[in-house]
């Protein structure tokens, strides 16, 4: 056979995906702000992804785990219902995930610690 | 000043550097005084081979023996540290590891040589010599990393290895990978060789198709591996979560994949393509795993060593295209039957493999990229989800047209009919909240069946494990991708309610009742650098809980808390596995718990308190973990079948 019919198979799928992974893409690439940024910009009722230093935990009447995070100047309190990642540190580095409620909280869906293996 | 043995274990790797560097010289000679340089080589390649293998076996003696002065024993180790993690420690700790793969690759080129004899054909010689030249690079890179560097004082004890990696998975899944690594490199060599040569016969042999079949085998199983140790820790986003790392890992398996699903199997050149990706995304995949570019699960360092990888990689890519170039073999056009449907199916699932790889490729580099330019971001799981699955569901399509013998035109009404099933299934959001899902559910089922009958017409045939494994391979494939839809769409929301001994709790219809909390005072033994002593490692805390559903036999399990002043809090959680889901359940701290642990941790007698209860139900989950199994069967059924075949 000529190679024609098979190179339109493979030009299909690979366009149906582009277009697919373009569309997804935007919405899915989330910058790591820091708590400064967080709270100076326009992020109010929108999906963040904070990278920044734990300050302290704690444990709220309901169950949910509720986070003071800092990047040394500014803080931001987050509540997490999710389960709690392992081995939780004051003063380790810890990603969260969620929506940002101005002025200073995030409802977080995810929370982010670093795998021990120490591959860096 | 290290003492003896382990102030050797260093001038042992800079002497085999040298060893093999001189049998990569004697192996390029040519003219008059062959049969010595022949045996010089074999010589300097073995003794270079065994300085490596006996660097990493002192690596491991250092931890077996608590050499405490040695850095990596004294970061990862303590003397309370079980035996079976100190075996394992040249793996788990992050410097050695390099050196290990450079053992495991040692040991198999050894092998290889050692049977080769020192009458080599032209092919043995030049793939000695491509296999030197990767053991070089790995025994410079772990000569940097300096997995024999000293600490400044003599510590009493080490600081102890990371709760989270004190599991019987740390001691399986990295080996696992890096052995899928080794072989992807031995491969590599072989087809190297061949292209240098012109000696394309060779890519037939035992030893090509072995070690690439046992790589792919390897890959696959130290992939479902790492993601089970992921589900059963907390915290890691389950199974699966998208991580850079884990992508990263997944990019040669695919690339290896795509290899075996080549539309013209004899086209050597296209062969060779993939093969030269997968073996340049095991070392993209180490780059990744090791430079740190953009904050992960993983590291959130960075390291030179990712740049370093990433200019290895460039400088092998370049080597094979300057080859191919030199050998002028072009790529002939693909052979594909456009009236067979079987013929179809594999050109569609090669297409689907590639276009898979391309994206997760791409949701892999883009946040490298933002890394080195300065500017962190992630590539979220939407990304991957969106862009995969059409494409997954693609190769369930392929999977029906394999080995059938429907025409095309029933092949098209088939597909056409279970898509039309599924957008009404999307439309009226069943069995799932996700119409994504209930979309793709009804080809996953059909191209299950389709798969399960062919497995029962193959039972009434002469065994073939070829077809027997491939047959197997492509059920697990769909067992597990209708494991990751159902399971992801249909997972609650994690319910977290605090109690004390003898409370209870309603989560999801069940009773589940704490029967007992006990704490137990300090165990182990490391090291505290900043207080400057030598201390208990940690204090526990276990939870009886008692399950009990619609007036069932009652399950008894215990969930455990550990604190650990240099770790934090760490829970062991328990699941309890029913028909159709699991029950996730896992213990947390409360406001006091850690205060109460601390206590423990020195020696007083204190009451539990308050801890939180926190509860999943996580549906169908078994279906990934059943199809792993199978996937890890069928792979060894064709691998141990070709061997035999090829003997």
């Amino acid at each position: 056979m000529h190679i024609r019919p098979l190179y339109l198979v493979v030009l299909v799928l690979l366009a149906g995906s582009i277009f697919l992974a373009y569309t997804a893409l935007a919405p899915s690439i989330n910058p790591y702000l820091s708590v400064g940024q967080v709270r100076s910009g326009s992020y109010a009722e929108r999906e963040v992804q904070v990278l920044a230093i734990l300050q302290d935990w704690s444990v709220g009447e309901d169950g949910a785990l509720v986070l003071r995070l800092s990047d040394g100047n500014e803080t931001l309190n987050v509540t997490y219902r999710g389960v709690p990642p392992q081995g939780l540190t004051r003063g380790q580095d810890i990603v969260a995930i969620g929506v940002l409620h101005p002025p200073d909280t995030l409802d977080a869906t995810r929370l982010l610690v670093k795998c021990p293996s120490k591959y860096e | 000043m290290i003492p003896a043995p382990y102030s050797l274990a260093e001038p042992f790797l800079f002497l085999a550097l040298l060893l093999l560097c001189l049998d990569l010289l004697l192996l390029s000679g040519k003219g008059p005084g062959t049969a010595f340089r022949s045996k010089a080589a074999s010589f300097a390649s073995a003794g270079g081979c065994l300085l490596v293998v006996t660097s990493c076996l002192l690596l491991t003696l250092g931890f077996v023996t608590d050499a405490f002065f040695l850095r990596e024993v004294y970061t990862y180790s303590s003397s309370s540290l079980s035996l079976a993690f100190k075996l394992g420690g040249a793996w788990i700790s992050g410097n050695g590891s390099l050196l290990f793969i450079a053992f495991l690759l040692s040991i198999l080129y050894l092998v290889y040589r050692g049977l080769g004899g020192t009458e080599m054909s032209v092919h043995q010689n030049t793939t000695c010599r491509v296999l030197d030249v990767i053991l070089i690079v790995f025994i410079l890179v772990s000569l940097l990393q300096s997995p024999f560097s000293e600490v400044a004082s003599d510590p009493p004890d080490g600081i102890g290895m990371s709760p989270l990696l004190q599991t019987f998975w740390v001691l399986i899944h990295p080996p696992v990978i890096f052995l899928g690594y080794v072989l992807v490199f031995f491969a590599f060599a072989l087809m190297l060789s061949s292209l240098i040569t012109g000696e394309r016969e060779h890519l037939r042999n035992r030893w090509y198709t072995g070690s690439l079949l046992a790589a792919w085998l390897f890959l696959a199983m130290g992939i479902a591996l790492g993601g089970y140790w992921s589900y059963v820790v907390l915290g890691w986003g389950g199974y699966w979560a998208w991580d850079p790392v884990e992508t990263a890992s997944l990019l040669p398996w695919l690339a290896l994949t795509a290899c075996f699903h080549l539309p013209s199997p004899e086209n050597g050149r296209l062969r060779e393509l993939t093969l030269m990706a997968t073996f340049s995304l095991v070392l993209y995949a180490t780059a990744v795993t090791r430079g740190g570019f953009s904050p992960s699960l993983h590291s959130f360092g960075a390291s030179p060593l990712g740049y370093l990888f990433l200019g290895i990689t460039l400088a092998f890519i370049l080597s094979f295209l300057f080859l191919s170039r030199r050998d002028s073999q072009h790529i002939p056009p693909l052979e594909v039957d456009r009236h067979s449907v079987p013929s179809l199916s594999l050109t569609i699932a090669f297409a689907s493999l590639i276009a898979l790889l391309g994206v997760c490729f791409i949701g892999v580099t883009l946040p490298v990229l933002g890394g080195m330019a300065g500017v962190p971001f992630s590539v979220g799981g939407g990304f991957f989800t969106a862009a995969c699955f059409p494409l997954t569901l693609a190769l369930a399509a392929a999977f029906i047209g394999c080995g059938t013998s429907l025409t095309r035109k029933q092949f098209a009404s088939l597909l056409v009919l279970t898509l039309a099933i599924g957008g009404i299934c999307a439309l009226l959001r069943f069995p799932t909240q996700n119409s994504l899902a209930n979309f793709g559910l009804p080809l996953f089922v059909v191209s299950a069946g389709i798969i399960l009958m062919r497995l029962g017409s193959l039972l009434r045939k002469t065994f073939s494990p070829r077809l027997w494994g491939r047959t197997l391979i492509h059920f697990s494939i769909v067992l597990i991708l209708l494991g990751v839809l159902v399971s992801s769409a249909a997972e609650t929301e994690t319910l977290s309610v605090p109690v004390r001994d003898g409370s209870s709790a309603d989560l999801f219809g069940m009773s589940v009742r704490v029967t007992d909390i006990s704490v137990y005072p300090g165990e182990g033994q490391v090291y505290y650098p900043t207080h400057g002593f030598v201390g208990p490692e940690h204090a526990s805390l276990t939870v009886q809980v008692e399950v009990e559903k619609n007036g069932e036999i009652p399950v008894q399990r215990p969930l455990a808390m550990s604190y650990y002043p240099l770790y934090g809090m760490v829970s062991v959680p328990t699941v309890i596995s029913a028909p159709g889901h699991d029950l996730y359940l896992s213990v947390h701290p409360a406001n006091t718990t850690q205060e109460t642990l601390t206590w423990a941790l020195m020696g007083m007698e204190v009451a539990p308190g308050e801890v939180v209860l926190s509860a999943k139900v996580v549906p169908f989950i078994a279906l990934i973990w059943i199809g792993i199994v199978l996937m890890g069967l069928g792979m060894t059924m064709i691998l141990v079948g070709e061997l035999v075949r090829r003997r």
